[in-house]
């Protein structure tokens, strides 16, 4: 999709990316954040159109490629374009893929903050290796550093 | 008691990150088992087990 100039670029996040960082979760969805090629109001139409032509149609805010139910996410903002653009790459069964960095995901699951954020949050505090350097650059970046250390706090007192 | 439960929790803190440590490929292995579990447990038309082959 990225050769047919649908999107600039693309990284896996979400449940999957995490679970790169840390132990297996159950999840269903295949999160693909992208950067896309054109500025526009209607960004996914273009791709649902084209995974359609492919045999891949949409279900509500899902494709379903091969089995496995994938999200498209247009960048919604600074954050999650830099996290796309600085994304790391990786191997799953030999092709490459790239995958959202620990640092940029613990970022994201800052601003977001659902529960279901938080909970991540802790497993990345107590599983995931983390560039302490590179977060705090990018948490400084975004104005997160308060949030990040109020959310710690709070972790630390149970 | 207080030791063994203090005990307890640090092995599964060892494990978790054991488990974290895992090759991503073998994680997705995990993951579509959980999934069938899942999907024993309660039948979920909106939460497929992935077509990924675990053996």
């Amino acid at each position: 999709m990225k050769r047919e100039g649908l999107f600039k670029a693309y990284a896996v996040g979400g449940g999957i990316a995490a679970m790169y960082y840390f132990e297996p979760i159950l999840t269903y969805d295949l999160d693909i954040f992208f950067i896309p090629s054109k500025e526009g109001i209607d960004l996914l139409s273009p791709l649902y159109a084209y995974l359609k032509e492919k045999g891949y149609p949409s279900e509500k805010e899902h494709v379903v490629i091969e089995g496995i139910p994938v999200q498209l996410i247009p960048v919604y903002n600074g954050l999650v374009e830099e996290a796309v653009k600085n994304a790391r790459e990786s191997e799953y069964k030999g092709v490459k893929i790239p995958i959202l960095t620990a640092e940029y995901l613990i970022a994201i699951s800052l601003q977001t903050y659902r529960p279901k954020d938080r909970e991540r949050l802790v497993k990345f505090l107590e599983e995931a290796r983390i560039d302490g350097f590179e977060l705090g650059k990018i948490l400084k970046s975004h104005g997160l550093e308060e949030k990040f250390g109020k959310f710690k706090e709070r972790y630390r007192d149970g | 008691m207080a030791d063994d439960v203090g005990k307890i929790f640090r092995n599964k803190a060892d494990r978790r990150q054991s488990l974290a440590a895992l090759p991503f490929e073998e994680k997705i292995r995990i993951l579509v088992r959980l999934q069938r579990i899942a999907q024993e447990i309660k039948k979920d038309r909106r939460r497929p087990v992935w077509p990924i082959d675990t053996s």
